[in-house]
């Protein structure tokens, strides 16, 4: 199910064109990873969606509601996580949680327990009474995620939550966003990070110049750029007739387009659907070579950025 | 809007900055002019023992009688009749004596020696000598009968009565209202210019205007949450004047609570208007509102009493604020603190109107 829609989406600043006829969906319960270099339009696009900023033409509609004839209810269901930390120095953790939660309605008991809960969450619930000048700069970054989720939001807009946090913090913050979609939250993700995106994001939208270069699940993108991956088997040394044999057998296998041995180093190069090598393993067995090691090299989101756009991300 | 209001006064009270601004700032202001004026009190030399010689061989017997009486009267002054004006002269500017006077008839020739502050004694005696001796020529030719009773009006007895409203009033009393009014131009108008583009160097303006409170709550919000820090700062410079001090402003409890009225109010105003400025000016607003606002003040007399312009500074903000401060601390006359209550209720609805109306157009990021 469609929980937010984007339509032809444009918006310009003068002569220049941030935002160019960008459309995509965004389906109830998914992480949809937003991802582009710097310029390309993903933080004017994710400020229109959290009414931040004015488009210039198309339409947005998130849980069913146009954007521009809702804006007040659309933001209450609305959770944002900016790129930069954004809370008060000299309020505590709880308080800067509890205040951001309260311009959203939520009074009294049901304030304390949502803030307590957001703090859990991030991990941070016995660090309620710190100030975020005491913190470190991942468990700032933690209360920043807590501060955008307190009011429980139906879809939460994360714009490089990650930026300077070490391992830790980030492995931290990535099995929370796991656990929001888990809990039924929609998640709007951006992020410099291939690797991020690869291990959260359920579907991806490619950015470049304000323009959608591509948009699907990783690996629907990953077939846009290649229909095949490359499997390297380690074996031992072996005779030229024993090659030919490896290399006809392979090659009649299903799913295997391609089949080289040099030195000792069978690549195959298998068809990118196909999840399951072991009848190529079984093969090499029933030939009697030794299987020493197989290394499988797929292409990655980085792969298809560059693949797709023609310059890499940074 | 309530919960911006809360937070901005935790923000206030916990924040060094804004507690410097609005507390130690003044509470220092207070500090060192009240220490200040009060050693306006105290001399700054000690006068001592003046001993002269003079003359009246010159003078008329009647004049003579009364310059001797006038010298014998006065304690610190030793005096001695010497008419060698050589060996006399001789002895002042050997420094023995400090001075040499010569009462002639119709002018007193005064001889100085090299001790300036026992000069300036000297010539401050003289001149009262010579007041009072006019005032009883000008007694002589207005009504010669009078001068028969002249000696049983009681000298001892002080003609200058005080009449400060049951209260002694001091320098205090007017720097006291300045430093309020100071506060108010100064730090308040910059309070209102720097609360949103402080938001904005937090990143926080961001989550303020995607929540569903609307940009309205938000604006008065966030004004609103600037006007307890103001008070308190007003509060701060009336109490430690009051107490610290002992400065005084109305004599009774009402006029001291409309004098606060009126100084929150004006707060409120300058609020309203350095928000305003804020949105318009895209530079740090200190810059540009210290320089304008000490100049503004200083016209006003807010800085000295002595300085003002006819026709400029009395159509000063500040110094329209001051005199109805004053009006009701000296005078009980509560009638131009009510016209400036009612000015800055009406800058503040028009200023925030504005305000408010550019802050909805303005993109906030």
């Amino acid at each position: 199910m469609i929980f937010a829609s984007i339509n032809n989406l444009v918006k310009n600043y003068g002569n220049n064109c941030a935002v160019d006829n960008l459309s995509f969906n965004v389906n109830e319960g998914e992480i949809f990873g937003l991802i582009g270099p710097n310029g390309a339009g993903k933080s004017t696009t994710i400020n229109i969606i959290t009414t931040l900023d004015e488009m210039t033409s198309g339409s947005i509609t998130i849980n069913g509601m146009d954007i521009a004839k809702n804006r007040s209810e659309i933001r209450r269901i609305i959770g944002c996580v900016p790129q930069e930390i954004a809370v008060y120095p000299y309020l505590t953790a709880k308080e800067n949680v509890e205040f951001f939660a309260s311009l959203y309605g939520l009074k009294g008991e049901e304030l304390h327990k949502n803030a307590m809960t957001a703090l859990e969450f991030a991990g941070l619930a016995d660090k309620a009474d710190m100030k975020p000048k005491k913190m470190s700069g991942g468990m700032k970054r933690r209360l920043n995620i807590a501060c955008g989720i307190a009011h429980r939001p139906k879809l939460i807009v994360m714009d490089e939550p990650t930026v300077g946090v070490d391992a830790q913090s980030r492995e931290h913050i990535m099995s929370s966003i796991k656990k929001l979609r888990n809990s039924g939250a929609t998640i709007i993700y951006t992020s410099h990070y291939m690797h991020e995106v690869e291990e959260i994001c359920d579907r991806v939208a490619i950015i470049d110049k304000g323009r959608l270069v591509a948009e699907g699940t990783q690996q629907e993108l990953i077939t846009m750029i290649t229909d095949s991956c490359t499997v390297c088997i380690t074996t031992k040394q072996c005779d030229s007739s024993t090659r030919t044999t490896v290399i006809n057998s392979l090659s009649n296998l299903p799913d295997v387009n391609r089949v080289s041995f040099e030195d000792n180093c069978i690549s195959v190069d298998i068809s990118i659907n196909c999840n399951d090598i072991s009848h190529v393993i079984s093969e090499l067995v029933r030939l009697e070579i030794p299987v020493l090691e197989v290394n499988t090299e797929k292409p990655d989101m980085d792969s298809v950025f560059l693949s797709l756009t023609g310059h890499e991300i940074r | 809007m309530f919960s911006i209001i809360i937070k901005e006064i935790k923000e206030f009270y916990r924040s060094p900055v804004s507690l410097f601004m609005a507390i130690v700032f003044p509470a220092l202001l207070v500090f060192f002019l009240g220490t200040m004026l009060q050693n306006l009190d105290v001399s700054d030399w000690e006068i001592g023992e003046i001993n002269i010689q003079y003359s009246a061989s010159q003078a008329d017997e009647i004049s003579a009688k009364s310059f001797d009486d006038f010298l014998s009267g006065i304690e610190m002054v030793k005096s001695e009749k010497n008419d060698n004006k050589s060996e006399a002269l001789e002895l002042t500017d050997k420094g023995e004596i400090k001075a040499y006077i010569e009462l002639n008839n119709g002018e007193i020739v005064l001889h100085t020696g090299d001790d300036g502050v026992a000069n300036r004694a000297l010539v401050s005696l003289l001149n009262s000598y010579i007041a009072m001796s006019d005032t009883y020529v000008k007694i002589a030719i207005s009504d010669p009968a009078m001068l028969n009773n002249i000696a049983s009006i009681d000298t001892d007895k002080s003609y200058v009565e005080q009449d400060g409203l049951g209260l002694n009033r001091s320098m205090l009393d007017y720097y006291g209202v300045c430093m309020a009014v100071m506060m108010i131009f100064m730090s308040h108008i910059i309070m209102g210019c720097e609360t949103f583009k402080d938001e904005q160097k937090m990143f926080t303006m961001s989550r303020l205007v995607t929540s569903p409170l609307g940009k309205m709550k938000l604006f008065f919000g966030k004004m609103l949450g600037l006007l307890p820090s103001a008070a308190f700062s007003n509060l701060t410079i009336m109490v430690l004047s009051s107490y610290v001090f002992g400065a005084h402003y109305c004599d009774n409890f009402g006029g001291n609570l409309l004098l606060f009225a009126m100084l929150t109010c004006c707060s409120m105003a300058a609020i309203a208007i350095g928000i305003l400025i804020g949105f318009v000016i895209k530079v740090p607003a200190t810059g540009i509102v210290m320089p304008f606002a000490w100049a503004m003040l200083f016209f006003s007399g807010s800085f000295s009493k002595e300085i003002f312009f006819e026709g400029f500074s009395n159509n000063l903000p500040p110094y329209l604020v001051q005199q109805a401060a004053f009006n009701l601390t000296l005078y009980n006359d509560a009638s131009k603190a009510i016209i400036v209550i009612c000015v800055a209720l009406a800058i503040t609805f028009i200023a925030s109107g504005a305000g408010a109306a550019i802050f909805s157009k303005k993109r906030a990021v």
